[in-house]
């Protein structure tokens, strides 16, 4: 998926800069700054949510579908935006990721729904999605984040929970009978881990380069 | 309330991707992405996570990142314990012969410090692989035999660990026809205060590559007896 995606298919619909509904919380930009275009938000949700993108590539196994969806998305949000159906410009980014699971969950039911093209879901799922050429690097420096994470663990036991749990998705219940965990234990592991990631994401650049920072634009 | 439970739970948010949410909470938890920049923001760095380790896994990583050592920092219950472990060697009750040369010596011991090499040094340990239940895996464990002669630390984790149990581990090679080979064990091991593993160490010199299946019984006591659970490793590599 790239940013020429979203945006060409904005320029056929939308391609004027769009001005935030008058009276609504996003009329409030200061004077002189320019208005947050529809290929705006749809490139910082490719940038800043850029798992999401990939495991909803991965799960539609065509990155030109998931593509489809994600632009759909964009679109549909920034029309209700328009309709001031969204109260704060800061909710804009929840409401497309909203938008897009579940526009990947009816994908999948049709999917599901027409036997010819059925493949087993969780084969699909082991399958590496073959994605854009930037996908891969992106996927790499990932990886070495999530490398460094586990590396920051000092017991192996919850380096094997954190396996089991999010890449196995094997049920906490489960989990914490064969490791001999309390599910006090298994949350406070849980927290730790998602604590170190999240702090390298933000110093990765993810995090607070969200939609809140275009707010002084809206 | 109801939305403060919802962010409390860790699990939510992994649950969620991987489909495991009933369609009520997967409504409720998708109700709140526009509410709460925090909620997606988790749920990013969640997908995150699981892309990583995806990759991780197809490229071969993971065994290694799974059994490296990490450096946690030095306290005084793991000295202790690392101590009295130690201090309770107890060397296998068989011997292992090698496929080559006469020799007759320990495959297995509960130190590292049993094992010595011609000039009576202790080996260093080089390689740690941990043993625990896998859902998929083939193997257990994946040994790539070092170059050099060394230790091998096998982290054996009990399916019902107790600080106060103490086990047995025997590894036995397993041939062609699923038949095990020949069996060394070590008794009166004591699991880790730290994360409940128990440590067994292997002379790498003593492993030709091949399947093994490494039993971990708990010894005989007064809560429980002859639990044990059973690991297949490959040993892969030469020496």
């Amino acid at each position: 998926m790239s940013n020429d995606r979203i945006e060409g298919r904005i320029e056929g619909d939308a391609a004027r800069r769009l001005e935030p509904p008058p009276g609504t919380a996003g009329d409030n930009r200061p004077r002189g700054a320019a208005p947050l275009s529809q290929a705006a938000v749809g490139a910082l949700i490719e940038q800043n949510y850029v798992g999401l993108r990939l495991l909803v590539a991965r799960r539609c196994r065509d990155p030109n579908v998931a593509a489809d969806l994600l632009n759909e998305a964009v679109v549909t949000t920034w029309a209700k935006w328009q309709a001031g159906k969204i109260e704060r410009p800061e909710q804009i980014a929840g409401y497309v990721l909203q938008v897009t699971m579940n526009l990947l969950r009816n994908h999948r039911r049709a999917i599901a729904e027409r036997p010819e093209k059925r493949a087993d879901a969780a084969r699909l799922q082991e399958l590496a999605s073959e994605g854009e050429p930037g996908d891969e690097t992106i996927e790499r420096e990932i990886a070495v984040q999530v490398k460094n994470v586990i590396r920051g663990m000092s017991s192996q036991r919850d380096r094997a929970m954190l396996v089991r749990f999010y890449l196995d998705e094997e049920e906490k219940e489960s989990i914490c009978r064969d490791l001999g965990l309390s599910p006090l234990q298994f949350d406070k592991i849980l927290h730790r881990a998602r604590g170190r990631l999240r702090k390298l994401l933000e110093s990765g650049g993810l995090g607070r380069q969200d939609l809140l920072s275009l707010l002084p634009f809206l | 309330m109801k939305n403060q439970s919802l962010i409390d739970d860790p699990t939510r948010a992994s649950r969620y991707l991987a489909d495991q949410l009933t369609e009520a909470e997967c409504a409720a938890y998708e109700a709140r992405f526009p509410e709460d920049p925090e909620t997606v923001a988790e749920l990013e760095a969640t997908a995150r996570l699981k892309i990583g380790l995806q990759r991780l896994r197809r490229n071969g990583e993971l065994t290694e990142l799974l059994s490296s050592t990490a450096t946690p920092p030095v306290n005084r219950t793991w000295m202790l314990a690392m101590a009295a472990s130690v201090a309770a060697v107890v060397i296998g009750v068989s011997l292992w012969f090698p496929r080559t040369g006469p020799i007759s010596a320990p495959v297995l011991a509960s130190a590292a410090g049993a094992f010595k090499d011609p000039s009576g040094h202790s080996l260093s340990v080089l390689a740690t692989a941990p043993l625990f239940r896998t859902r998929a895996e083939k193997y257990d464990a994946v040994i790539e035999l070092p170059a050099t002669r060394g230790a091998i630390k096998l982290r054996v984790l009990p399916s019902t660990p107790a600080a106060t149990a103490r086990y047995q581990a025997a590894l036995s090679r397993i041939k062609d026809d699923d038949t095990s080979e020949r069996s060394v064990a070590v008794a009166n091991l004591q699991p880790s205060a730290e994360d409940g593993f128990v440590d067994v160490y292997a002379d790498s010199a003593l492993l030709t590559p091949g399947r093994y299946r490494l039993i971990l019984t708990r010894e005989p006591g007064a809560a429980a007896t002859g639990e044990s659970d059973t690991f297949v490793i490959k040993v892969t590599g030469s020496h």
